[in-house]
């Protein structure tokens, strides 16, 4: 599904080149739940930015779902990437303006899923998250576990194939966190492939992979 | 603590520069264009204020009543002003002006003068005019005594001494003394004239009142009522004027007694003659209310443009000095030292627009000058006064526009804003949103102006006017010639170059010279007795101005009787009642009970400027009063001028040839409209440039208020157009709703501005779609170098920072 081939990627500070990522070579498989691990400023979320095309890279090749990424023009990545990529951040950054419904329908808006369909799916998904009762809240009317639980809604509401996490729990208790955790599991059961950061062992354990992080480096 | 208010006050202005010169130069801009204005206004305010006696002087104005309409003249009769002094105490000194153009020669230098007056010997003396040399009391006294201005005396005696010398006036070489010098005539005058002769030159003999042709002031007693003596003027009517009618006209006593509710003489106050004095007559065009409402109302509102944008961009900025003040309260400020603070903020910042508006108004100035048509100096905006509104409009502005923000920012929940949750700008956008809409108005209503005028005046000057203006050469002072002047249009005929032309001072668009009171003979048509305007001409003239002749024929050689014979305007056929009747041959008769026979009829042409309706007129042979009309066929109007001096020069005549173009003379019928437009496309510019830097400061701040918000959205696939709509949306509903406001209220305004004009467009409904789509594009424009910057942002960016 994903396959990171000699990823570099640096900024350049006067005469200096200080490298965030350093020849990164990563294959993710479909169906695969990958904890990234390292510590801070070793290039976690850097990474996980490159593979959601958020960020480039300066050196390397992407390829994605058979799409060479590095080659593809803006549009056709962001085609791909509404297509197959759902974004869980540790902040949620819920939209404060909008409702719990508005915001996990805001995706479905930027692909053009026409209105009734959009009504369908949010309906569905707010079923199965259990927060039918809080649509019509807004996010800061809720509490952290409940906005992560709206976020990871939103991720998934567009059906993607790939779910980032990038410190999932980082701003919740040890209990909510766990609910989540489980809630990923159960997602990577029904076929959702899952890469999260996470500084916690834990947490990290719930993964079928770990992958260490430092310097920009994956240590082997 | 002032101190420390002041430091963090200029530490603020220069962290945020971008926002700093964005509301430094609106506020500049607003203050200079007050500035500007106010000075404009006060000295037109400040016409004809001069003379000691100025609240007491009026000027006689004459009201006729003729074909239900009333026409106005500012001058009178040469014994109206005696007769009415001897006639009421109340009245305590009369003098009189007539004005006049003439050739002024001293030894071998001979100018055309335009600008002299003959006076009463006391005229110079009510005016309050001082004299730098002579005596003021005795230097009309006499006759043949001459007054000069200092530039007048410069210009024919060098640095000699003027006092004593003789002038020759006029094509009679009539020899003038100088008796006085004086400084000139103020500026702020409703009239400007370089010489005053005395009147008694003109050694006028008859003493009727009918008639017109001299400015007629009055002084009267401390508290007399004017109203009061206007009611006393009847009487005069009916003993002067009406035995004057009834011999003139032919008429009966009972007819003659007519007049006395039909010839009504009022007073106007010498202060209102240059705002509200807009008979055809003014000795001068003067200027209109009008314009001062308008000009004030501009002012004002470009003031407070300035004022909003300031309140706006501060409450904008407030939020995100949110955190400064949560800290301040903890560390144990009190609001009201908060409010302290940001006032100082906001009133130091206008005192630094005020020093950029110094700048501005010194650099503008020389334009101003120019557009405005006025003299004011650089130094006015450093006395005192001036400065003291500079300082106190900057303060005012500076707490109205500071207060709100000041309170706003006092008012945050410490612990909220510490916290760091968001003090969400949305509650307060409604002001925001309102003051964006009224900047809009005013540009969008600015711009409709700008269009409407523009529209009128292309009309005007587009119009088909009836007659053929282009290369038409007016000389008008062919009578320099004397009796040589039909052979000199003999030889110029001889030219291949000229295709015709004409003896006539009658010229489309300049003065009208003539007129006289006719009726139809026997009563035939409706009776009634019109005003018709006198063009004397020669059997040439209809062709060198390519005027139609509709019916009957011009004047002709073969017709001996055309002496007596005349041709009119559609517009006399109409007003004498005689449509649907063939008006050849009839005959009407002229005050002075002279009888004239119509021979022919022309087409309506717009003699005068298009704000006036056609009047009947009168085309007469003969008495031309020596100008000439040349129409020439010729590319090399250069060469045909020379060879013009030479043939000019030939004939010895008693003065310099002048000459100008008939559309030239045309085109300055237009100059006050065309004045309106230049000012109105300022002003719309200015309306502009302000509102645009509000809403790209704004825009720029809510942008960045919402960039979490944007990033998130691209994060879940917002593409570019998404976002780039996103924050568009807003505020070009806020435009559309601007524009929408100022549709119906410009609509209103610039019909009723159109009133003025007799011939005048429609306002199209695609002037206003232009505004839309002008305004629209305008405002997308400012937003989009925000909204772009906004949605191309790595989105990584603005979330990294939680």
């Amino acid at each position: 599904m994903i396959e990171l081939k000699g990823i570099y990627k640096w900024v350049n500070t006067g005469n200096n080149r200080t490298f965030l990522l350093k020849d990164i070579n990563l294959t993710v498989k479909q169906g695969e739940f990958i904890s990234i691990m390292g510590p801070s400023g070793s290039g976690k979320s850097t990474l996980l930015n490159v593979i959601g095309m958020l960020d480039e890279f300066d050196e390397g090749e992407y390829i994605f779902m058979n799409e060479p990424v590095h080659k593809l023009k803006e549009k056709q990545r962001a085609a791909l990437y509404k297509q197959y990529i759902g974004f869980v951040f540790q902040a949620y950054h819920l939209i404060d303006e909008l409702t719990v419904y508005e915001n996990i329908e805001t995706p479905l808006i930027y692909q053009d899923i026409k209105s009734s369909e959009r009504k369908a799916m949010v309906a569905d998904i707010l079923d199965r998250f259990n927060i039918v009762g809080k649509k019509d809240l807004f996010p800061t009317q809720l509490s952290g576990g409940q906005q992560q639980l709206v976020g990871i809604a939103r991720a998934l509401i567009a059906n993607p194939k790939l779910l980032l996490a990038d410190e999932p729990t980082g701003n919740l208790n040890s209990k909510q966190g766990e609910e989540i955790m489980n809630l990923f599991i159960q997602l990577n059961k029904d076929g959702v492939t899952i890469i999260q950061v996470t500084h916690s062992e834990k947490n990290a354990a719930y993964g079928s992979r770990i992958i260490n992080l430092l310097d920009g480096r994956i240590e082997k | 603590m002032i101190k420390n208010y002041f430091k963090i006050a200029l530490r603020n202005l220069v962290k945020t520069k971008g926002f700093s010169f964005i509301n430094i130069t609106g506020f500049a801009i607003g203050l200079t264009c007050f500035m500007l204005i106010a000075v404009y206004v006060l000295n037109e305010l400040s016409y004809d204020k001069y003379p000691a006696d100025a609240k007491n002087i009026y000027r006689v104005n004459l009201n006729t009543t003729g074909n239900g309409e009333v026409a106005v003249y500012p001058n009178v009769d040469v014994a109206v002003g005696e007769g009415m002094k001897n006639a009421f105490p109340e009245i305590k000194a009369t003098t009189r002006l007539t004005q006049a153009n003439d050739f002024v020669k001293y030894e071998d230098k001979q100018f055309k003068e335009e600008h002299l007056a003959y006076v009463d010997s006391n005229f110079l003396q009510m005016f309050s005019i001082p004299f730098i040399e002579g005596d003021g009391n005795k230097a009309l006294a006499e006759p043949n005594c001459i007054v000069i201005s200092k530039a007048f005396a410069k210009k024919y005696f060098g640095n000699q001494p003027a006092i004593g010398k003789s002038l020759m006036v006029g094509t009679n070489a009539d020899i003038f003394k100088v008796t006085g010098v004086i400084d000139k005539v103020p500026d702020n005058s409703h009239f400007h004239f370089d010489a005053f002769l005395s009147l008694t030159s003109r050694q006028i003999k008859r003493t009727t009142w009918s008639n017109i042709g001299f400015y007629t002031y009055l002084l009267l007693n401390k508290d007399v009522d004017p109203k009061k003596l206007e009611t006393k003027f009847p009487q005069l009517v009916a003993k002067y004027v009406v035995p004057e009618v009834q011999h003139d006209m032919g008429v009966s006593l009972a007819e003659a007694q007519k007049s006395v509710n039909n010839f009504v003489f009022t007073l106007q106050p010498l202060t209102d003659i240059h705002l509200r004095g807009n008979t055809k007559y003014e000795l001068e065009p003067n200027s209109d209310i009008q314009y001062i409402y308008i000009f004030s109302a501009l002012a004002i509102f470009i003031l407070l443009l300035a004022c909003v944008n300031f309140t706006n961009l501060s409450t904008a900025r407030a939020l995100k000095r949110a955190r400064e003040v949560g800290i301040r309260k903890v560390l144990g400020s009190v609001k009201k030292q908060l409010i302290f603070q940001f006032l100082i903020e906001s009133v130091l910042l206008t005192f630094f627009a005020m020093l950029c508006a110094y700048v501005l108004i010194y650099f503008l100035l020389p334009y101003f000058n120019q557009l405005a048509d006025k003299n004011i100096s650089f130094g006015f905006f450093l006395g005192y006064q001036s400065i003291i509104v500079m300082l106190l409009v900057s303060c005012v502005a500076g707490i109205l526009a500071g207060i709100y923000p000041a309170f706003f920012l006092s008012s945050f929940n410490t612990i909220r804003v510490l916290k760091g949750s968001s003090t969400s700008g949305n509650q307060k956008s409604l002001l925001r949103s309102s003051l964006i809409v009224f900047q809009f108005f005013v540009s969008a209503a600015l711009i409709i102006a700008t269009i409407v005028v523009y529209q009128q005046l292309s009309y005007m000057q587009n119009k088909k006017l009836g007659y053929d203006k282009e290369q038409v050469l007016i000389l008008p002072d062919t009578r320099l010639l004397g009796k040589d002047q039909d052979a000199f249009k003999q030889q110029l005929l001889q030219d291949s170059r000229v295709s015709s032309a004409s003896i006539s001072w009658a010229v489309p668009g300049g003065p009208i010279r003539n007129g006289t009171e006719i009726f139809p003979k026997n009563n035939n048509g409706n009776g009634a007795t019109i005003h018709a305007h006198i063009f004397n001409v020669d059997y040439d003239y209809l062709k060198t101005l390519g005027i139609q002749v509709v019916q009957g024929r011009n004047f002709s050689k073969d017709f001996p009787t055309d002496s007596s014979g005349i041709v009119i305007n559609e517009a006399a056929v109409r007003e004498l009642g005689w449509t649907g009747t063939n008006p050849i041959g009839k005959s009407i008769v002229r005050s002075g009970q002279q009888e004239l026979t119509v021979v022919g009829v022309v087409a309506d042409f717009n003699y005068a400027s298009l704000k006036q309706k056609i009047a009947p007129i009168m085309l007469m042979l003969g008495r031309n009063y020596g100008g000439m009309l040349v129409k020439i066929k010729s590319d090399d109007v250069n060469g045909f001028l020379n060879d013009l001096k030479t043939k000019w020069s030939s004939f010895n005549p008693a003065g310099p040839l002048s000459y100008n173009f008939l559309d030239d003379n045309f085109a300055k019928l237009y100059s006050s409209e065309q004045k309106t437009q230049q000012i109105f496309t300022a002003f719309a510019i200015i309306a502009i440039i302000i509102a645009s830097l509000g809403l790209f400061a704004l825009s720029a701040f809510v942008i960045e208020q919402r960039s979490k918000e944007i990033g998130i959205r691209k994060v879940l696939g917002a593409s570019v157009q998404n976002v780039f709509l996103l924050v568009s949306k807003e505020f070009l509903l806020l435009v559309a709703i601007a524009f929408i406001f100022s549709v119906p209220v410009t609509w209103w305004a610039m019909n009723s501005w159109l009133q003025d004009f007799a011939y005048r467009i429609n306002i199209t409904w695609w002037i206003f779609a232009a505004t839309g789509i002008i305004t629209f594009l305008i405002a997308l424009l400012t937003i989009s170098f925000q909204a772009f910057k906004a949605a191309l942002t790595n989105p990584v960016k603005s979330l990294r920072t939680e």
